[in-house]
């Protein structure tokens, strides 16, 4: 590798790259500034991604409540729409209302949300999704050329990768790790930088930081024969640890395999985690958790809670964390009515659980959660459900939320069954209005990374104006 | 295709916009040799007649211009024989084989023909030739052909070789299971031919509907786990044990998972799905494609069941679930790929590849998935209906016209015909050969195919038009899932499916369940549980795009940095390791519900000679096809032997630990 003559240099080099969106030197890149950012944390500070896996239907979730956007969302969605009746109490009244005089109600599942919304420590985030260039509209959309746009759009894979990475399938670094290689160094073990309850995370994945995975109710899990006597043995505990942590190379007589040593490098760090975070997890301090099945929300904030608490032990000493949790079976194109509302209870009773652990903890402000999904759903319905979108709304949660508002603007409903709204590419897939860089960028910027690196880490975020790239939504 | 086919087929265009958007799709109308034109790119149906049919059409005689090179040329290396077999070079008239040692030549004519197979029996066993050929007609001869490779081997496998090819085509297998192989007068061949012989449910295994009805529990025909333990019985006790090798790779592919399909029989329909896919494992994709369209586990797993069309009054639209994923996962992918599975680039940016289809496309095939109703006459036992074909509603269908990658298919169809066209529009498409052929070599043989075995693969799935045992035998029959090159390739390999490794166990050491006890069956359940279990388990995937992917290469590693893909990483990390070590640990010592493995054959082995060395090489070959080094096996016996063999409990510790060395060390997990 070869340094760059001077890093103000580099970083024009990187954007310019970056902007011809071919994949510029990122490892380079975030290996030379990560040193220079991390010594400068000198706070603790958390991010937790939400995952709604499969697409979690938006216009189920804040849902149109006056009058007029209420009857064309009732009209396109026949027999899905929530009835208005059920929405007055979780109507929301945000400090600055919309310009249009659009007004939106929490689906009532998302209740436990609503103090969290009206004590400030809740934004709503309108019309935001996957982009790599402004889209004005549905006639610019149609003329845009492929590279203008999110590769895949409407498919599953595609945009949940694409929402994590920035980048096409085949990214293999996302914007939680990559936000995390700029601090990981200054972390008292890296190791313990990026964490995820919910298995392998793309978004976890920096350049030089990796998902540290855990299990949700369990933590770190020892190995058995590596820790203990193997049936008795001593020497076959000790030969386990050899043969399967061992990096191997053509010259001790086996094989220098790949996929061998790959595997031998999680198994080494599988112990060491074990051996430090295992030791180290306190129980949560509150009981707002709810009763936790196999890998649903609940159970997963509780252990990053956990993992939270635990920050400052011995051999931990983290100062910067990024966390994902996810739960599944958000892709209703069926029986949206009875499958999303215990989905979004799942998400709402375990943010709320967890805000309340975080101000147990004292780290309320030092924390956000923000929900992320593959893309919203189509406002017209296909009978019982919908089916895949663009554009959709998210929520971040935390004491450093600026809170209580509306951030964006909605799209415009389409008129009529027959005439597409003016950002409507069929059925009501809306382009988003918002880019997940400039949502990606809004929170990377409270957790301390520069402007100018940011336009690295978000490789389309050089694309949208520079007044435009901090949504506002965190305080400063 | 058929003339009934043909005619719902009625025109057909060049491919279509590529641009990956809603935009409309520019159609031209189709002239007739476009069709002949696009059939020859698909290869799919009546190739050679197509392909001339095109030429002489141009007005032109056939034989104006040397043909061109053939293409697809595979070498199957057999007992002092090696076949070889490619696709018809148009206009030619002859082809000249010819062979040398070396990949590089020199290359000596060893015969010709006027067909598009040969048999080359002047061979050494042991040997690896190497083929090349050319088509030549009155203008004169092509270019050569790709070189294809073949070892010939001697009668009879090794036992390492014979535990090698179980891996790929079956479970591993226990030491009767390798002599048996040994025993086949034709090595793989034979054996292939004596599996596919085998009828779907063999004497004593019931069907998955049947065993649900024969267990007589009215809950399992609503529950998840009465067929999840019926298919585990299968997997585990069914002799014909490639058809329960292919099941499992089918259900990776077309997945479906029990728990979330919101039918009151779910069980009873995924065992249905499951004896679809079974009767069909050995037969031909596009019936496999049929059959999976036609049950009401998918079709409410991926919500098509009662989708109906659209309706102008309430603004409802069809739904397009399954008319994206039967492209995006069962059929076509995403991208536009060559015959070797690599992907076409963007012309204007190479970092874009082409797609496959278009929103346009999902939104017309969205109509073919309207009308398909549960058949409320199948009424023969409880939960029948779920566990017959869907019927086709005439009411909910959408009678309209389709256009689906750029091929049209008429209006006023049934339900039934429409299907039918829309797979046959599936299968004609040129990515269907390499989709499938590469992800089916992957879960057998290895996670990085060369370029060539997928063409080979994908040439055999275009020439027999997608039949199944033709598509196993090119893969496992493939000097590549046979040569030495995988076994010391740093870069070779595929990580063994958790699944698999647990099969395998059940198999060698012979769980030995009765086929009806449906209470010692349960006693497995649901392992996918990464932290405690296997983080996989069949039937239980978390939702369509199953555990891991395909493309899947774990970042920050070597293999990442080669550019290799290793699907199985995506459920391997810190927490998962542990669960799968510390599963089995438990599981060798203790079984499952009690009943312990079956170590008979191996326990007089323990302190054979007064050390584990015996032990030690039996298991290498057993479970690892003797792919443990032996430095590691000399680690191994060195620690074993420190176990006090006197005692009948300490005998088994000894047992009971060389078995968890062996499986969980990283030269058994990667198979080679």
């Amino acid at each position: 590798m070869t340094k760059p003559a001077s890093r103000r240099e580099f970083l024009k080099m990187a954007a310019a790259l970056s902007a011809t969106r071919f994949a510029p030197p990122l490892a380079l890149n975030l290996a030379a500034l990560g040193e220079s950012a991390a010594a400068t944390a000198t706070d603790y500070k958390a991010l937790v991604c939400v995952f709604m896996i499969g697409g979690n239907d938006n216009f189920n979730t804040l849902v149109p409540y006056d009058a007029a956007n209420y009857a064309i969302y009732a009209q396109q969605r026949p027999a899905i729409a929530t009835a208005m009746s059920a929405l007055t109490p979780t109507l929301l009244t945000p400090a600055t209302a919309l310009a249009g005089g659009e007004q939106f109600a929490l689906a009532p599942a998302l209740a436990p949300l609503l103090p969290l919304f009206n004590g400030g420590q809740m934004a709503v985030l309108l019309n935001i999704g996957t982009l790599i260039d402004p889209i004005p509209s549905a006639a610019a959309y149609a003329s845009a050329p492929a590279t203008s746009l999110p590769p895949q759009l409407f498919s599953h894979l595609d945009q949940r990768s694409f929402y994590q990475a920035e980048g096409p399938i085949g990214n293999t670094s996302g914007w939680g790790g990559r936000i995390a290689d700029m601090f990981a160094a200054g972390n008292g073990n890296s190791l313990f930088t990026c964490i995820s309850p919910n298995g392998e995370s793309l978004f976890l994945t920096g350049l030089n930081t990796g998902t540290y995975s855990i299990s949700p109710t369990g933590g770190a899990i020892p190995i058995q024969s590596i820790v203990s006597p193997l049936f008795g043995s001593s020497s076959c505990q000790g030969v386990m640890k050899s043969l399967t942590t061992a990096q191997r190379t053509a010259t001790d007589g086996s094989l220098a395999n790949l996929f061998e040593s790959t595997y031998a490098k999680v198994v080494s760090r599988s112990l060491l985690g074990a051996q430090v975070l295992g030791a180290s997890l306190p129980a949560t301090t509150v009981t707002a958790f709810p009763a936790t099945t196999k890998t649903n929300l609940s159970a997963q904030l509780s252990m990053v809670a956990r993992v939270i608490a635990a920050r400052n032990a011995s051999g931990i000493g983290a100062m910067r964390q990024v966390f994902l949790v996810g739960a599944g079976n958000f892709d209703t194109h069926n029986a949206v009515v009875t499958t999303q509302p215990p989905l979004l209870s799942d998400v709402a009773v375990s943010m709320a659980a967890f805000h309340t652990e975080m101000n147990a903890l004292g780290v309320q402000n030092n924390v956000t959660s923000f929900t992320v999904s593959d893309f919203g759903r189509t406002l017209n319905s296909d009978g019982d459900g919908s089916d895949h979108g663009w554009g959709s709304v998210h929520f971040a949660v935390g004491g450093a939320v600026n809170g209580a508002n509306f951030y964006g603007m909605p799209p415009v409903l389409p008129p009529s069954l027959a005439t597409a709204g003016p950002l409507d590419v069929g059925r009501g897939r809306f382009i988003p209005t918002m880019a997940v860089d400039q949502f990606g960028a809004t929170l990377g910027s409270w957790f301390g990374v520069s402007d100018t690196d940011l336009l690295t880490i978000f490789p389309n975020l050089v694309n949208f104006n520079a007044g435009t790239r901090n949504l506002g939504f965190m305080k400063a | 295709m058929n003339a009934s086919s043909n005619a719902m087929i009625d025109s057909i265009t060049s491919t279509p916009s590529t641009e990956g958007r809603d935009a409309a799709t520019p159609v031209a109308e189709p002239a007739k040799s476009q069709m002949a034109v696009y059939s020859y790119n698909a290869a799919i149906a009546a190739l050679s007649s197509l392909a001339l049919a095109a030429c002489g059409g141009g007005g032109g005689s056939p034989s104006a211009a040397a043909p061109s090179a053939p293409g697809g040329l595979s070498a199957t290396a057999g007992v002092a024989q090696v076949t070889l077999a490619w696709m018809a070079s148009m206009g030619a008239t002859s082809y000249t084989i010819s062979r040398a040692t070396t990949s590089a030549g020199p290359f000596t004519a060893v015969g010709t023909a006027t067909s598009t197979s040969f048999t080359d029996r002047s061979v050494t066993n042991g040997t690896e030739y190497y083929y090349i050929l050319s088509a030549s007609n009155a203008a004169g001869a092509s270019a050569n052909s790709a070189v294809a490779a073949a070892t010939p081997m001697a009668a009879g496998l090794s036992r390492v070789q014979a535990a090698r090819v179980l891996a790929q085509a079956a479970f591993g297998g226990a030491a009767t299971d390798i002599q048996a192989l040994q025993n086949q007068p034709n090595g793989i061949q034979s054996w292939l031919t004596q599996q596919f012989a085998i009828p779907v449910n063999p004497p004593g295994q019931l069907s998955n509907v049947a065993w649900l009805q024969a267990n007589n529990l009215i809950s399992v025909m609503f529950d998840t786990a009465g067929v999840q333990s019926s298919l585990w019985r299968k997997l585990i006790s069914s002799p014909d044990v490639l058809r329960q090798r292919v099941m499992l790779a089918l259900t990776d592919l077309f997945v479906v998972n029990t728990g979330a399909i919101q039918l009151t029989y779910r069980g009873a329909a995924v065992a249905y799905y499951l004896d679809q896919l079974e009767a069909n494992a050995f037969g031909n994709f596009k019936d496999l494609l049929l059959a999976v369209s036609h049950t009401p586990a998918m079709g409410q797993y991926l919500t098509f069941l009662d989708s109906v069309k659209a309706n102008p009054v309430t603004g409802t639209s069809p739904d397009e679930n399954y008319a994206r994923e039967i492209m995006q996962l069962f059929s076509i992918g995403v991208v536009q790929l060559n015959l070797d599975g690599t992907a076409k680039i963007n012309p204007n940016d190479p970092n874009v590849a082409l797609a496959t289809y278009v929103q346009t496309d999902v939104l017309n095939m969205a109509k073919v998935f309207t009308g398909w109703k549960l058949d409320a006459t199948a009424n023969a036992f409880l939960g029948a209906s779920a566990a017959a074909d869907m019927v086709n509603n005439t009411s909910g269908f959408d009678t309209t016209e389709k256009l689906v990658l750029g091929q049209t298919i008429a209006a006023g169809l049934s339900g039934e015909q429409t299907l039918e066209a829309a797979i046959a529009i599936l299968m004609q498409h040129s990515n269907i050969a390499p989709f499938i052929s590469r992800q089916f070599i992957q879960r057998l043989v290895t996670s990085n195919p060369t370029p060539g075995y997928v063409s080979r693969v994908a040439a055999v799935f275009q020439s027999t038009q997608g039949d199944m045992k033709s598509i196993i035998t090119a893969i496992l029959t493939d000097s590549e899932a046979a040569s030495g090159q995988l076994l010391t390739d740093p870069q070779a390999g595929k990580l063994r499916e958790p699944v698999v490794r647990f099969i395998q166990w059940a198999r060698t050491f012979q769980l030995n369940f009765a086929p009806s006890d449906a209470t010692a069956w349960a006693k497995i359940g649901d392992l996918s549980n990464p932290s405690t279990k296997l983080g996989e388990s069949p039937l239980q995937s978390p939702n369509v795009f199953f555990f891991f992917q395909p493309g899947y290469a774990p970042p920050q590693t070597a293999l990442h940095d080669n550019g290799i893909t290793a699907p199985e990483f995506g459920i391997t990390n810190e927490s998962s390791v542990a669960g799968y070590m510390n599963f089995i640990k438990n599981l060798i010592a203790n079984g499952i519900g009690g009943v312990p493995g079956n170590y008979g054959a191996v326990q007089p082995l323990v302190n054979q000679g007064g050390n584990s060395a015996a032990l030690l090489a039996e298991l290498n070959v057993l479970i690892a096809a003797g792919q443990i080094s032996g430095t590691s096996l000399n680690m191994m016996q060195s620690a074993l032997d420190t176990i006090d063999t006197s005692t009948a409990a300490g005998a088994n510790n000894r047992l009971y630990a060389a078995l968890t060395l062996i499986m969980c060390t990283p030269e058994y997990l990667v198979q080679k």
